[in-house]
C-alpha cells in the first residue's frame, strides 16, 4: 500500500488527507477499526509521531474516535463523513477550475467540457470497493 | 563481563591454535615411531641397500619435521596471539569491541590472560612432545627409554637429601619470574601495537613494530643505568661471597649462602619488571581509552 | 522519561589543531527519529563516535541518558557504523550469540526472525557473504537490541532501493517512545519522511535543529531542498 508523499508539504497533513480519502472512498468503512499508529507508520513508511498527529487532527473533527483499550475507529456518524466529502469535493472543484482558468478556459467552457466528458465515458463514477 | 570476554577471546584463539598443537603432536608421534624403528633396525648384518637407506632418510626427515613443526608452531602461536589482538582492537573489529558494555581494563585483562594461557598450553604441549620422543623413540633396548628419567630422578634425590624441602623456594621464584616475564613481553608487544595504531593511520603494523624496538631500546637503557647505579653494592656482595671459605661448608650451607645472596637482587629485578609490566598495562589502557581513533 | 537521551554541553573535539566539533550544545529527547545531516567532514561521525565512547571530548561533555560514556552508556547505545565490524571468521549465528552474551537488551527471537525473512543462512561464515548481506546482518543485530539510543551512520548508503525500504521499515517497526534514533545520512530525500526532527551541522558547529513538518509548513520546502540552499557550494 506504499503511500506517496511529497517532501515539501507537512507530512502529517498528507497522511491525514490520505486517511480521509480512504474513509471517503470506502477503503476504511464506517465503524471499522483502524490499524494502530505503529502499523500505519510501517504501511505508509512515515514516522509514528507524524501518524499520531494526523490521527489526532482527524479525531478533533470527529472523523475518528478512540475507544479506550481497543483502538481507533472510523466514526459511525454518516453526517460527519458527508461533511468531509462535501468539503473535499469543493476543494477539488476549486482546484480544477483554477487549473482550467490557468489554461485559459472560462467557467462556461469548462462546464461544457465536463458535460461532453460525461456523455463519452459515463459519469466516471467508480467506487473503490466495486 | 570479564569471564565472557575471556571465553570469547579464548575461543577465537583456540579456533586457529588448536589445530597447530595437534599438528605438533602428530609430527612428534611420527618422528618418534620413525626414530624408534630406525634404532631397532640392525644395519650391521645387512648391506646398506636402497630400501634401508631410504628408511634412514625418511626417519631423519621425520625427526627434522618434528623440530621444524615445534619451532613453526611456537612462532605461529605468538603470531596469532598478536594478530588477533591487533584485529580485535586496532582494526575494524575495534568498533565492535569498544562499544561493548565492558571496561577497557577488562578488555586488556582478557587479552593478557588468554595470551598467557595459550603460551602455557603451547609450552606444555612442546614439553609433552619432547618427553614422548625421548621416552618412546630413543629406547635402544626395549620399548621405552627410562635412562634419562632415572638420571633425573637420581639428581633430584641428591638435591633432596642435601637441601630438603626448602628447594621449593627457588623453584617458586623461578616460576614467578617466568610468569611475570611472560606478561611483560606480551604487554610490551600489545603496547607497541597500540602506539602504532594511535600514531599512524596508514601503517599501523609497521609503526607498531618500530615502537616495539623503541621500547626495547628504552628499557635496556634503563636497565644499564640501574645496573650502573647498583654496581657499588654488587661489588660488595661479590666480595662478601669471595670472603667465605667454601671448602669448609657442606651443600646446605653453600646453598643457603648463594640463595641468600641472590635474594635482594632477584626481588629488586622482579620488582622492576613488575613495575614495567604495570606501566605497560596502564599506558595501554590510557591510550586505548583516550587516544585511539579508529578510522 | 524526562531526561534527554543524548545531551551535549559545550562539546568540542580537536584532532591536532583541527576542531572537528566546536562548542556543540544539543539535547535530544526520547521517542523521536532524528536526522543528522551535513556535508562531508562536518563532524557527524565525530559526534556519533563521542556518543559511543569511541572518542573522548577535548572540552565539554556528552551524556547518554545522564551517563558519561562508559559501561552503563554503552549498554544503552546501539551503534551501526558505516563499515562492517563483525569478525570475518564468525558465522551469522555466532554473531547473534555474541550479541546475546554481551547485551542484556538483545532480543534473540527478533534477530532470528529478521534474518529468516531476509533469507540469510544462519550458518554462513561472514566472510562468504556479499557486502550488502553483511550490512543487513549488522543492521539486524543493531535493531534487535532494545536500546535507548540508536546511532545509525549511513544505514542506507550503498544499498539497493528494495533494501532501503526494508531498512527504513525496520527502523519504523522498532520505534519506541523510550528510545531515540539518530540517523546520519546524505540521502536526505529518501529518509526525510521518516524523520521527526533534523539537525544541520557544518564545520563542527550546529546550524539548525528543528522539526521536519514545522519546516515544511513554514517554508513550503522539503528538508532536501532546504539543505541544498543552506549548504550551497
Amino acid at each position: 500500500m506504499a503511500w506517496q508523499f511529497s517532501n515539501d508539504k507537512p507530512i502529517y497533513v498528507q497522511v491525514s488527507d490520505q486517511i480521509v480519502s480512504g474513509i471517503l472512498t470506502g477503503t476504511f468503512k464506517m465503524g471499522e477499526k483502524l490499524p494502530s499508529v505503529r502499523e500505519f507508520a510501517v504501511i505508509a513508511a512515515v514516522n509514528p509521531n507524524t501518524v499520531q498527529k494526523a490521527l489526532s487532527e482527524l479525531e478533533s473533527v470527529g472523523l475518528i474516535e478512540t475507544q479506550r483499550n481497543t483502538g481507533k475507529y472510523v466514526t459511525q456518524e454518516g453526517s460527519i463523513i458527508e461533511t468531509a466529502r462535501t468539503k473535499r469535493g469543493e476543494l477539488l472543484a476549486t482546484e480544477f477550475l483554477k487549473n482550467m482558468a490557468a489554461l485559459g478556459y472560462t467557467g462556461q467552457q469548462t462546464i461544457r467540457l465536463i458535460e461532453a466528458a460525461c456523455k463519452e465515458g459515463g459519469d466516471g463514477h467508480e467506487r473503490a470497493d466495486a | 563481563m570479564l569471564g565472557k570476554l575471556i571465553k570469547h577471546d579464548f575461543r577465537s584463539l583456540s579456533r586457529v591454535l588448536l589445530p597447530t598443537q595437534l599438528a605438533i603432536l602428530g609430527a612428534t608421534i611420527l618422528a618418534t615411531i620413525g626414530f624408534a624403528v630406525n634404532l631397532k633396525m640392525d644395519y650391521s648384518h645387512v648391506q646398506i641397500n636402497g630400501v634401508l637407506s631410504l628408511i634412514r632418510v625418511i626417519t631423519g626427515l621425520l625427526s627434522g619435521i618434528m623440530v621444524v613443526a615445534i619451532i613453526a608452531a611456537s612462532i605461529l602461536v605468538a603470531f596469532i596471539i598478536f594478530q588477533r589482538f591487533y584485529k580485535n582492537l586496532i582494526s575494524d573489529e575495534g568498533y565492535l569491541t569498544f562499544t561493548l558494555p565492558v571496561t577497557t581494563t577488562n578488555i586488556l585483562w582478557s587479552k593478557l590472560i588468554t595470551a598467557m594461557i595459550w603460551t602455557l598450553i603451547s609450552s606444555a604441549v612442546i614439553f609433552v612432545c619432547l618427553n614422548i620422543f625421548v621416552l618412546f623413540g630413543t629406547g635402544n633396548d626395549g620399548f621405552v627409554n627410562l635412562d634419562a628419567y632415572r638420571a633425573i630422578g637420581e639428581a633430584l634425590n641428591a638435591v633432596n637429601t642435601a637441601i630438603g624441602a626448602r628447594v621449593i623456594w627457588p623453584i617458586l621464584e623461578i616460576i614467578l619470574f617466568i610468569l611475570i616475564a611472560a606478561a611483560n613481553n606480551i604487554l610490551q608487544i600489545y603496547l607497541a601495537l597500540i602506539i602504532g595504531g594511535v600514531v599512524s593511520h596508514k601503517h599501523k603494523v609497521l609503526a607498531g613494530i618500530g615502537f616495539y624496538f623503541a621500547i626495547n631500546f628504552a628499557v635496556s637503557m634503563l636497565m644499564s643505568i640501574i645496573q650502573f647505579l647498583f654496581s657499588g653494592s654488587m661489588l660488595n656482595s661479590f666480595n662478601n661471597l669471595n670472603g667465605i671459605q667454601w671448602e669448609n661448608k657442606n651443600a646446605l650451607e653453600i646453598y643457603n649462602h648463594l640463595f641468600g645472596a641472590i635474594q635482594p637482587y632477584y626481588w629488586f629485578y622482579l620488582g622492576l619488571i613488575l613495575a614495567l609490566t604495570v606501566g605497560y598495562f596502564l599506558l595501554s589502557r590510557y591510550l586505548l581509552k583516550n587516544k585511539l581513533n579508529l578510522e | 522519561m524526562s531526561e534527554p537521551t543524548l545531551e551535549c554541553r559545550g562539546l568540542t573535539k580537536y584532532f591536532g589543531t583541527n576542531p572537528a566539533l566546536h562548542n556543540l550544545n544539543i539535547s535530544l529527547p526520547a521517542g523521536k527519529i532524528i536526522g543528522l545531516l551535513g556535508p562531508n567532514g562536518s563532524g557527524k561521525t565525530t559526534l556519533i563516535k563521542l556518543a559511543c565512547g569511541l572518542l573522548t571530548p577535548s572540552e565539554g561533555e556528552v551524556r547518554v541518558c545522564g551517563y558519561a560514556p562508559g559501561v552503563e552508556s554503552k549498554a544503552l547505545v546501539s551503534y551501526l557504523p558505516e563499515r562492517t565490524y563483525l569478525p570475518d571468521w564468525m558465522t551469522v549465528m555466532e554473531c547473534i550469540r555474541y550479541f546475546q552474551d554481551f547485551y542484556a537488551d538483545f532480543d534473540y527471537e527478533r534477530a532470528v526472525s529478521m534474518l529468516q525473512s531476509l533469507q540469510v543462512p544462519a550458518n554462513a561464515v561472514m566472510k562468504t557473504l556479499s557486502k550488502g548481506t553483511k550490512e543487513k546482518v549488522q543492521l539486524v543485530l543493531v535493531m534487535s537490541r532494545r536500546a535507548r539510543l540508536y546511532l545509525l551512520d549511513e544505514p542506507i548508503g550503498g544499498v539497493d532501493p528494495a533494501a532501503r525500504d526494508y531498512i527504513l521499515g525496520t527502523i519504523l517497526k522498532n520505534y519506541s517512545e523510550e528510545s531515540t534514533v539518530l540517523i546520519s545520512t546524505h540521502l536526505i530525500a529518501d529518509v526525510e519522511k521518516v524523520l521527526d526532527e533534523f539537525i544541520f551541522i557544518q564545520n563542527g558547529q550546529l546550524v539548525s535543529y528543528a522539526s521536519t513538518d514545522s519546516l515544511r509548513e513554514d517554508l513550503g520546502k522539503s528538508i532536501d531542498q532546504y539543505f541544498r540552499e543552506v549548504f550551497r557550494c
